[in-house]
C-alpha cells in the first residue's frame, strides 16, 4: 500500500486498516528504546504519522501523470514528463513503476521500486537503448533527480518505519490548523538530519515539509497544494513545490489524471513485466 | 594689498571664528564615515557588465560556485592508503559536511565507484568504511583510485602520498554577511584540522581554497590596519617631532592629518563608497599630501618663532610664504587623482576621488584649522635652532659648483634604471601573495608542487543540437577538448563528464573494458545520466557539471606553475585551438582564477596608465598656474622620474612586479609633485621677482624649501617601510617601493633639478633681470 509521489505521503502500517498490528510494532520499538518511553510527544507524532498513514490505505493500486518543471539557472523552464504506476503490498512497502516519456532520449525508461520497510529498497531500471534491466543499487539515493531540486529519496515512498518521528506543537498553513511534527530518517544514509512535516488536523494530508541537510541547515522546502478527494477518501494534491533555500532554485512538480484500482496485477511490477511498458 | 595677502590676513585675524566653524563644517561632513561598510571579494574589481565576471557569474548560476575549502592531507611516510590514513581521510569527509555553508564534499574515500556484477549496478563510495577493509581490499583502492583520471591531479598524488578533501560552498550572500560566513566556514574548517592532525600524527594537513584565501586576506589586512598602519602612524608622528623639534607642531600635523582622512572617508560615506582592498588606500595618499602641507607652513612658523616674531605675525608669515605653493600642489594633485575616473575599474574611481577629496580637505584644514592652532597651541618660542640642521647650505653650494657633472650623472643613472623598464613583466603571482609565516603558503606551496596546481579554467560548453548534451557528435568533441588539454604540460587535471559516460557505458556492458568509451547513441547517453542521477547521494551529484537543462557541459582543468599572464596566454591558446580543431563548440575559460588574472593585469595596465595621465594633467595644471609652458614642462621630469626609476630598479633586481606597482604612482604622487613643485615655485619666484641670478636662487631655494622636503620626505619614506613587513605581498611590496620612490624623488628634486634649472637657464628665462 502507498502512493508514492502522492502528498499525503503516507505514513502507514502494510496493508493494515486497523490499529492492532501497528501498536504492537510501537510497543515493541518503544520496548527497545526505554529512553523514549516518558516523551509524550514522540508517541504522538508516531500515532499522527500512522493516522496519515492508515487514511491513506487501501486504495489498491493507481497512476498519475507527472510533470516536471524545472527553473534553470537562466531562468528557462526545463519540462520532464512521467508516468507512475503504485501497487499496495500487503506488510510491506509499495511497488511502484516510474516511465519516462519526455525528454524523447529517455521515452521507455522505467524504474521499478520495491520499497521496504526495513532494509534497503530494491531497485531496477530498463534502458531502451540497451534493451536490458540492470538491478541497480546504491546506499544512498539523495541526489538530485534529473537536476531538479527533488530528490529520489524525497520521491519515494515515505514508510512509517523509515523514521522516527516526534511531535512539536500546532501550527496553521493557511489557516489550516496542522500538527508540526519532526521525523528523523532512520536510514543513516539519508542526504537529511531530519524534516519538519506539517500535517492537517482535519484530514492528516502533508501540507508541508521543511528538509534539514546534514549540517542542520534549512535546504528546502516542499509545499503540496490543490488536494482533491479521490473515491471519496484518497486526498492527492496537483502539485508539489519543491524550494531550495541555499541555491534559490524551485522545481514544479504536477500531477495529473489520477486513476485507482485500474485492476493492476503483481506480475505487472516485475523486472521483466518494465521491459514491455510503453 | 594683493590677494594673497588679503586671503592671509583674513585666515589670521579671523582664525578665532573661522577655525571653529570650519571644524563643524569638517565634521559634519567626516559623519559620513560612520556610514562606510566593508565590500569584500573580487568582485568589487569588476563594472556590472564585465565580460570576464559575467561568464564567471554564469558559470557559478549554472554549476555552482567556485568557493572552496581544500584540506591538503599528506602522509609523512607517502602512503595515503595506510589503514590509519584513510581512517582519517574518512573522518575528515564525514565532519566536512557540517561545515557552515557546505556544498558538497569530494574526497578519495566518497569517490563514486560503479561496480558490476552482471546485470546488477553497484554504485557507491570508493571507500564506504575505511576501518574495515582488509590488507588486499586496501591493494585494490589503491590501484583503482590511482587509474582514476578524475582523482589524480586533483584529489591524489600520482605517487599516492598526497591527497585531499574539497568542500564546495555556498557562499552567495554579499559584503559584510559573506565575510562572517566565510569566517565561519574557515573557522569550522581549522578545527577539524586541529583534531583530525592530533588523532593522527602521521598526517601533515593544510587548508587551502577560495575560502582560505579571502580569510587569509582579511585576516592580513586586518593585522596590517590594526598594527603596522597605526605603528606607521606612530613612527611619522615621532620621527615628525624630532624633526620639527617641537611636540606641538606635530601635535598640530596629527590633528591636520586626522581631519583631512576624515573629510576624504566622510565624502565616501555620504557618497555611499564602500571600503574595499583598492580604495582602502585613500586615507595614506591623504596623510602624505597632509603632512606635506603640515610640515611647509609649521617650518616657516617655527623658524618665524625662533626669529623672535611674534606669534601671529609668524603665523602671518608663514602663511604667505607658503600659500601659493601649497594651494598649487593640492589643486593639481586633486584634479591628477580626478583623472583615475578614466579607470574602468570602480575602486580605482572611487580610490581617485576620495583622494582627490582629501587632498582638498588637506588643503582646507591647513588654511582654516591649522592657522588656529599655531595661535593657540603652547608652542615654545626660541630654541634659536633651525627644524632640521641639515647642511643645505653646503648641499646648494657643492650642487652648483658641481651641476654639470651632477646633471649628467643623475641623468645618466635615471635613463639607465628606465630602461630596465621593458624587461619587467606585470605579473600576479597567486602563489606569492603572503609571506611564508602565513599558513596558507605553506598549503599553496605543497598543492602546487605535490599534489595539483592552484589555478583553474572553467569552460561551460553548449550543445547547439536539440537532443543537448547527449548528441553522440557533441560528446565526441567535448572529449576531443579534453584530451588536448589532458596533453598539455601546463594543465595537471581535467574533470568532465565524459569520463563518467566512458565509466558507466563499460559498467553496463558487464565491465568490459573494450566499451570503456562514449555511448554510440543520444538515447544511449541519456539514459546512462538518468540512472547515473537516480542513484546518487546528496551532494555528489552531476550538476556540477551538466546544466539541469541537460543542454551544456562544465569542463575543468587545473593548472599549475601559472602566474597570471601564463594563465592568460594559455587560454588564448585553448580558446585558438578549439576554433581550429573542434569549431562547433565555444570554449571559453571562465572561473575566478582567470578573472583575477585579467583584473589584476587590467588594473595594473589602467592604474599606471592613469597616473602617467594624473602627471600629464598636473604638467597642465603647472603651465597655467607659471603662465609658462616651458616651467610647466620641466615639471614634468621631476614628477615622472621617481616612479618610473624605481620601476627600472626593480626590474633589474627582481624582474616581475605584482598588483604592488599599480598603486605606486598614486600613492606617491602627491608627495612627489610636492617636492617638486615647492622647489619650482621658490626658485621661480626667487628668479623672476626676487631678480636672483640662477646660482643665488637655486642657493636660495635649498635654504627655504630644502629642509621641508628632507622632512617630509625622511618621515614619509620610514612610514612606509614599516609596511615592508606585512604578510601581504602586495602591502609589503608596495610599502618598500613607495619608499624608494620618495627616497628617489627627493634625491633628484636636490641633485637633478637644481642642475637641470641652471643647464636650461637661458631657454628657461628669457630676460633675465
Amino acid at each position: 500500500m502507498k502512493r508514492k509521489l502522492s502528498g499525503n505521503t503516507a505514513h502507514r502500517p502494510a496493508g493494515v486498516n486497523n490499529y492492532l498490528p501497528v501498536l504492537a510494532a510501537l510497543v515493541l520499538s518503544l520496548f527497545y528504546h526505554p529512553a523514549v518511553l516518558a516523551d509524550a510527544d514522540v508517541e504522538k507524532g508516531m500515532a499522527i504519522a500512522i493516522e496519515a498513514d492508515r487514511r491513506d490505505s487501501g486504495f489498491g493500486d493507481s497512476t498519475v501523470d507527472l510533470t516536471m518543471l524545472i527553473a534553470s539557472a537562466s531562468g528557462d523552464i526545463v519540462t520532464r514528463e512521467m508516468r507512475q504506476m503504485v501497487l499496495e503490498v500487503a506488510n510491506d512497502g509499495d511497488k511502484s513503476i516510474m516511465v519516462f516519456d519526455r525528454p524523447r532520449d529517455l521515452k521507455g525508461t522505467a524504474i521499478l521500486t520495491f520499497t521496504h520497510k526495513s532494509g534497503d529498497d530494491e531497485q531496477w531500471l530498463y534502458l531502451p537503448a540497451l534493451k536490458r534491466v540492470k538491478r541497480i543499487s546504491s546506499a544512498d539515493k539523495s541526489g538530485p533527480f534529473m537536476g531538479s531540486e527533488f530528490a529520489y529519496e524525497d520521491l519515494s515512498s515515505q514508510e512509517v518505519e523509515k523514521y522516527r518521528y516526534r511531535y512539536l506543537r500546532d501550527d496553521a498553513i493557511d489557516g489550516t490548523p496542522c500538527f508540526v511534527v519532526e521525523r528523523v530518517p532512520v536510514d543513516k544514509n539519508s542526504g537529511y538530519t531530519r524534516q519538519l512535516t506539517w500535517v492537517d488536523q482535519d484530514e492528516y494530508r502533508l501540507q508541508r515539509v521543511d528538509y534539514y541537510d546534514r549540517k542542520d541547515s534549512l535546504l528546502k522546502s516542499m509545499r503540496p497544494v490543490g488536494y482533491q478527494q479521490y473515491l471519496d477518501r484518497y486526498w492527492r494534491p496537483s502539485e508539489m513545490v519543491m524550494s531550495n533555500h541555499q541555491t534559490g532554485k524551485s522545481t514544479t512538480l504536477k500531477f495529473g489524471n489520477y486513476q485507482f484500482r485500474t485492476g493492476a496485477r503483481d506480475a505487472d511490477f516485475t523486472p521483466s513485466a518494465i521491459a514491455r511498458i510503453r | 594689498m594683493t590677494l594673497k595677502n588679503k586671503t592671509v590676513e583674513l585666515l589670521v585675524n579671523h582664525a578665532g571664528w573661522i577655525a571653529p566653524l570650519n571644524l563643524i563644517v569638517l565634521l559634519a561632513l567626516g559623519f559620513g564615515a560612520s556610514m562606510l561598510q566593508l565590500e569584500s571579494g573580487i568582485k568589487v574589481f569588476f563594472s556590472k557588465d564585465d565580460p570576464n565576471l559575467l561568464a564567471q557569474e554564469q558559470i557559478e548560476r549554472t554549476y555552482g560556485r567556485e568557493d572552496n575549502i581544500l584540506f591538503v592531507i599528506e602522509a609523512r611516510e607517502g602512503d595515503v592508503f595506510a589503514p590509519d590514513n584513510l581512517v582519517s581521510v574518512q573522518q575528515i569527509t564525514e565532519q566536512a559536511w557540517q561545515i557552515p555553508n557546505s556544498r558538497r564534499v569530494d574526497s578519495l574515500n566518497n569517490y563514486l565507484y560503479p561496480v558490476v556484477d552482471g546485470d546488477d549496478i553497484h554504485i557507491g563510495a570508493l571507500v564506504e568504511d575505511a576501518s574495515s577493509l582488509s590488507t588486499e581490499a586496501i591493494a585494490k583502492v589503491r590501484e583503482i583510485a590511482l587509474s582514476q583520471q578524475p582523482l589524480t591531479g586533483r584529489l591524489l598524488s600520482q605517487n599516492g602520498a598526497v591527497t585531499a578533501v574539497n568542500v564546495s560552498l555556498n557562499l552567495g550572500m554579499t559584503g559584510a554577511d559573506k565575510a562572517v560566513a566565510i569566517a565561519d566556514s574557515v573557522q569550522y574548517a581549522r578545527a577539524i584540522q586541529e583534531r583530525a592532525a592530533q588523532a593522527n600524527p602521521g598526517l601533515d594537513i593544510y587548508l587551502a581554497g577560495w575560502a582560505l584565501t579571502e580569510q587569509t586576506l582579511a585576516e592580513v589586512t586586518r593585522a596590517d590596519s590594526q598594527s603596522l598602519m597605526p605603528l606607521m602612524f606612530v613612527i611619522v608622528l615621532l620621527l615628525l617631532a624630532l624633526l620639527l623639534r617641537s611636540v606641538t607642531a606635530s601635535l598640530c600635523t596629527v590633528i591636520t592629518i586626522l581631519l583631512s582622512i576624515l573629510v576624504g572617508m566622510g565624502y565616501a560615506g555620504w557618497a555611499r563608497i564602500g571600503i574595499n582592498s583598492v580604495n582602502v588606500s585613500a586615507p595614506t595618499i591623504i596623510m602624505t599630501l597632509a603632512i606635506a602641507d603640515c610640515v611647509h607652513v609649521l617650518s616657516v612658523f617655527l623658524a618665524r618663532l625662533r626669529a623672535e616674531d611674534d606669534r601671529r605675525t609668524a603665523v602671518r608669515t608663514s602663511l604667505q610664504r607658503t600659500l601659493h605653493p601649497v594651494l598649487l600642489t593640492s589643486v593639481t594633485t586633486a584634479l591628477g587623482f580626478i583623472s583615475m575616473n578614466f579607470s574602468d575599474s570602480p575602486p580605482f574611481r572611487e580610490l581617485g576621488t576620495i583622494s582627490a577629496v582629501g587632498v582638498v580637505g588637506a588643503l582646507w584644514v591647513t588654511l582654516t584649522i591649522l592657522p588656529g592652532l599655531m595661535l593657540v597651541m603652547p608652542f615654545k618660542s626660541g630654541s634659536g635652532r633651525t627644524i632640521l640642521d641639515l647642511p643645505m647650505k653646503r648641499l646648494s653650494e657643492l650642487v652648483i659648483r658641481h651641476h654639470t657633472a651632477i646633471f649628467w650623472t643623475s641623468l645618466a643613472l635615471t635613463i639607465a634604471a628606465i630602461s630596465f623598464i621593458p624587461r619587467l613583466e606585470l605579473n600576479d603571482d597567486p602563489t606569492d601573495y603572503f609571506s611564508a609565516d602565513i599558513p596558507l603558503s605553506d598549503a599553496i606551496r605543497v598543492v602546487e608542487e605535490r599534489l595539483s596546481g592552484n589555478q583553474s579554467l572553467h569552460y561551460s560548453i553548449a550543445a547547439s543540437d536539440p537532443r543537448g548534451v547527449s548528441d553522440p557528435q557533441f560528446l565526441a568533441s567535448v572529449a576531443r577538448f579534453a584530451d588536448w588539454l589532458r596533453a598539455q604540460p601546463e594543465v595537471v587535471n581535467v574533470e568532465v563528464f565524459t569520463d563518467t559516460l566512458k565509466r558507466l557505458n563499460q559498467v553496463l556492458h558487464e565491465d568490459d573494458p573494450a566499451w570503456h568509451r562514449l555511448p554510440d547513441s543520444a538515447d544511449m547517453a541519456s539514459q546512462y545520466i538518468l540512472l547515473y542521477e537516480i542513484s546518487i547521494p546528496y551532494g555528489l551529484d552531476v550538476t556540477h557539471q551538466v546544466n539541469a537543462e541537460k543542454t551544456a557541459l562544465k569542463v575543468s582543468a587545473v593548472l599549475k606553475n601559472q602566474k597570471s599572464q601564463g594563465l592568460i596566454r594559455f587560454e588564448e591558446r585553448a580558446r585558438q585551438w578549439v576554433e581550429e580543431n573542434t569549431p562547433t563548440l565555444v570554449a571559453h575559460g571562465a572561473g575566478q582564477s582567470i578573472s583575477f588574472a585579467r583584473i589584476g593585469m587590467r588594473n595594473i595596465e589602467s592604474m599606471l596608465g592613469g597616473s602617467l595621465f594624473a602627471i600629464i594633467v598636473i604638467s597642465a595644471c603647472m603651465i597655467l598656474a607659471f603662465r609658462s609652458l616651458k616651467f610647466g614642462l620641466i615639471s614634468f621630469l621631476p614628477n615622472l622620474f621617481p616612479a618610473l626609476v624605481v620601476l627600472g630598479i626593480w626590474s633589474a633586481v627582481a624582474g616581475e612586479i605584482n598588483m604592488a606597482a599599480s598603486v605606486v604612482f598614486s600613492l606617491t604622487l602627491g608627495i612627489v609633485v610636492d617636492d617638486s613643485t615647492h622647489f619650482l615655485v621658490k626658485y621661480r619666484e626667487a628668479r623672476l621677482q626676487d631678480n636672483m641670478d640662477a646660482r643665488q636662487a637655486i642657493h636660495h631655494t635649498f635654504v627655504t624649501v630644502g629642509n621641508a622636503l628632507v622632512s617630509t620626505s625622511i618621515v614619509l619614506a620610514a612610514g612606509f617601510l614599516v609596511l615592508v613587513s606585512s604578510d601581504f605581498a602586495v602591502n609589503s611590496t608596495s610599502g618598500l617601493l613607495v619608499a624608494l620612490t620618495i627616497a628617489v624623488a627627493i634625491v633628484l628634486d636636490l641633485l637633478f633639478l637644481p642642475s637641470l634649472l641652471m643647464k636650461i637657464d637661458r631657454w628657461l628665462i628669457r630676460n633675465p633681470a
